[in-house]
């Protein structure tokens, strides 16, 4: 029992830590009213308590968590059971303090009328809620079982654990028996967190932290898209996000401690907001999730390698969109929060041994590209093979991708839409690019990862879908959630009314603003 | 509507009522018993089959339980039911609805509805093989963590590990010679730390189970006096099971592992791989 309290005390202190860096985020570089914190307005709820923001906030607090214990680490901070308490801690507060400056005021309170959630909403959460349930009942019967959760990350959390000191002459010894020395620490710091506050090894209740990821990404989803597209839409997608199959049941999904989850999740909300960014670019560039998909994709690179290409491509995507729209400092955040994560890492990953790991980019030459051409076909009929003939396996969302793609070609030309399309051709290049330069034969090396690297792509898969689709369903796009006008507030800028109409910067659609009233106003007008 | 889910949840509730107080009245004892007479004559399954069926049967009492509690509550508030259950069909309707008209239309509909029923169909298919694997599982795991258990690696390294567990005091450090990957062995003698020098050659490959690929390895011969005065280990492990380094005439070179092997396979025959373990300052051979 006092072990559950000390994991949720250390896990709740990094989600109020993620909420509110997510929420200064979006105070700071979207000053009028984002659209992010709308549903808040409405559900009279705090901006922190937003689906949205503790969705992306999840896996953001437990990345940077993982990150700040990396630098106390670098700092020659001991990484033992005080330093992860005073982290919880200082977390907490930092959440506590972001949760009294988006507190509403009383009069503000009352002058909005709390939309209730539809019958389909609500049986949403209910699955949403069994499928985290389902989850962690079966992450605490599982303990680490897997080669790669045991050998490349389960062993450094533990070292972390028993030597409290990130640059333990074990880790940094090339002889020491460790799978890829040289591999991202978000997930062991993530576990070595939970060890210290509980004071000892359990590498089964280590895996909560996968369960809470699985949780962000699910809200995160459920979050942005209710925006989006509508809460009945929003809250369905994440359902069917959480029911892939690979995503939920199977053993090398968010059930285990290996990183091809983790990474799912970090690319898929970094991708989720960047696209958000896009769709809205009409209306005002919004830069708060440009700033955080930055911060998302740089945790991406910080849990896995394929992270590095996943945020190469990424920038690479997004680079061309904005900058054919000149929007220069929408990029330069992007690749501000990446650097901001990725480089300290990266200097760490400097003092740990070099053996004769799979270092794809010094292989990447002229030469090992011409001789891995032979390796296109068998890759590119086994990558198709997993995709659609073993759809029963892995879940229909690659079927659904290609429909959608079929029967709606002009909505994929759409900015957002594309910007999904490149990121997963750019992905899936990228790992035929691995597959040609690697030392061991094709059918082993893509054979035998080829399914974990397309789970790490399934939101994004799933997101373009549901883009599709929604785009194609008159229903949704005539109920997406109306914003609401931005009122007098104290410390915010107020705007002009006769603003309200012409297109916006830094703020979310201005459509018709929904009425203001009591719940007795709307019985009465009824 | 109203009145079909009353009669729908009444024998539902029925049903539940006699299926939950059969499992609860039937001892676990029974289920095991039967699980056992219909497994196959292996020890390992037949294990599997008797937790298998603890798992279920304490799954199914629980799951009884709360049906219980739903189905009641869902009959006292039949009416609400019905009306949300209605609007979430009509919203359903709604969402999956294409925007061409006419018969395209209606066929694009209930193409995506098909394709939706298809999801959840798969997704609960999927759900149901994973609940039933954790019950197979069940009898391995219990709610131990991964040093208790041991889980999925070969019985020959689960039983060098508690061997080494026994003889090794932490937090020594292990110099092992092995034609293996010895990543679980690592793993669960922290905090004793391995030191494997991995050979070149072995270095990207892939290993199978049960050896049926040999890695190349180093043997103590291999390594000179200074590397191992660099390597400063306080005892040296050798531990081969592939067939270029199991050589017969080593298998019983390590009597405290000969002892311990023995004792836990109640056998009298010699293990049937290397292993020597040896403190640094004995001689080696």
């Amino acid at each position: 029992m006092m072990d559950v309290l000390l994991i949720l005390f250390g896990l709740g202190g990094a989600i109020a830590l993620g909420s509110a860096v997510v929420t200064a985020i979006s105070k700071w570089l979207c000053p009028v009213e984002p659209s992010s914190q709308q549903a808040s307005v409405r559900s009279r709820m705090p901006v922190i308590l937003n689906p949205e923001t503790i969705g992306l906030g999840i896996p953001l607090g437990l990345g940077l968590t993982s990150w700040l214990l990396l630098l106390a680490g670098m700092a020659g901070i001991p990484l033992g059971r005080p330093w992860s308490f005073a982290l919880a801690a200082g977390s907490w507060m930092a959440g506590g303090i972001a949760w009294r400056i988006t507190k509403r005021p009383p009069e503000r309170k009352s002058g909005n009328a709390e939309i209730p959630a539809s019958a389909f909403t609500i049986g949403c959460r209910w699955l949403m809620g069994l499928l985290i349930a389902n989850l962690a009942c079966q992450t605490l019967l599982t303990p680490q079982h897997l080669w790669d959760e045991r050998a490349i990350y389960g062993i450094k959390a533990a070292v972390l654990s028993e030597d409290q000191d990130l640059n333990s002459e074990s880790l940094t010894d090339p002889l020491f028996v460790q799978y890829h020395p040289r591999y991202p620490l978000l997930l062991p710091l993530a576990e070595h967190h939970v060890y210290a506050l509980i004071g000892r090894v359990d590498d089964r209740l280590a895996k909560l932290v996968i369960v809470m990821m699985y949780s962000g990404l699910l809200l995160g989803f459920a979050g942005v898209l209710s925006r989006r597209f509508g809460p009945d839409s929003g809250w369905g997608t994440a359902v069917l996000l959480g029911t892939i199959p690979a995503v939920s049941f199977w053993e090398y999904g968010f059930l285990c401690a290996q990183a091809d989850a983790p990474l799912a999740c970090y690319h898929g909300l970094a991708v989720l907001c960047a696209w958000d960014a896009l769709d809205q670019l009409r209306r005002g560039m919004r830069f708060d999730r440009l700033a955080q998909a930055g911060l998302l994709a740089g945790l991406a690179v910080f849990v896995k390698d394929e992270g590095i290409a996943f945020a190469l491509v990424d920038a690479a995507v997004l680079g061309v969109m904005l900058l054919s729209g000149r929007h220069l400092r929408g990029i330069g955040l992007f690749l501000a929060g990446t650097v901001l994560i990725a480089v300290p890492w990266f200097w760490h990953r400097t003092s740990l041994p070099v053996t004769g790991e799979m270092t794809y980019f010094s292989r990447l030459t002229p030469a090992a590209l011409q001789m891995g051409l032979a390796t296109l076909g068998w890759s590119l009929r086994h990558l198709l093979f997993r995709m659609f003939r073993e759809a029963g396996t892995w879940g229909l969302h690659w079927w659904g991708v290609l429909l959608s793609l079929v029967a709606h070609p002009r909505r994929a030309l759409d900015r957002s839409q594309l910007f999904l399309l490149l990121d997963l051709a750019g992905a899936l290049c990228s790992l035929l690019v691995a597959g040609m330069i690697a030392p061991t034969t094709v059918e082993e090396h893509i054979g035998g990862s080829s399914h974990r690297f397309l789970l790490q792509l399934t939101p994004v898969a799933l997101l373009f879908l549901v883009g599709q689709w929604n785009r194609a369903m008159p229903d949704l796009a005539e109920e997406a959630p109306t914003s609401v006008s931005p009122e007098k507030s104290p410390g915010r800028p107020q705007q002009d009314t006769s603003q309200r109409n012409k297109p916006q910067t830094n703020m979310s659609p201005a459509k018709p603003v929904r009425p203001s009233g009591s719940r007795a106003d709307a019985r009465r007008k009824k | 509507m109203s009145r079909l889910l009353k009669i729908t949840l009444g024998i539902l509730l029925l049903a539940d009522i006699l299926l939950t107080a059969a499992v609860w009245l039937i001892p676990v004892e029974v289920f095991q018993n039967w699980a056992f007479q219909r497994a196959p004559n292996d020890p390992y399954l037949q294990f599997e089959a008797i937790g298998q069926a603890e798992a279920l049967c304490w799954l199914g009492r629980a799951a009884g339980l709360v049906m219980l509690v739903l189905c009641g509550l869902a009959l006292t508030k039949a009416p609400h039911l019905s009306a949300f259950v209605s609007q979430i069909s009509l919203r359903l309707g709604r969402l999956t609805q294409s925007a061409h008209p006419g018969w395209r239309g209606r066929v694009i509909s209930w193409g995506i509805r098909g394709f939706l029923a298809g999801w959840m169909l798969l997704a609960a298919t999927q759900a149901w093989a994973a609940i039933l694997q954790r019950s197979r599982d069940w009898p391995y795991y219990h709610l131990n963590p991964g040093s208790v258990v041991l889980p999925n690696i070969s019985d020959s390294n689960r039983d060098v590990i508690r061997y080494l567990r026994e003889a090794v005091p932490p937090p020594s450090r292990v110099l092992v010679l092995s034609d293996q990957k010895l990543f679980f062995l690592s793993y669960y003698l922290l905090p004793r730390r391995l030191l494997h020098p991995m050979h070149a050659d072995s270095e990207f490959v892939i290993p199978l189970p049960d050896q049926q690929r040999q890695l190349t390895a180093y043997r103590l011969s291999d390594l000179s006096a200074e590397q191992l005065q660099k390597w400063r280990p306080d005892y040296i492990l050798e531990y081969f099971e592939g067939p270029e380094y199991n050589e017969a005439a080593r298998r019983g070179e390590d009597a405290n592992w000969v002892r311990f092997w023995r004792a836990r396979t109640q056998s009298a025959d010699l293990p049937p791989y290397v292993v020597v373990l040896r403190p640094v300052s004995e001689p080696a051979r």
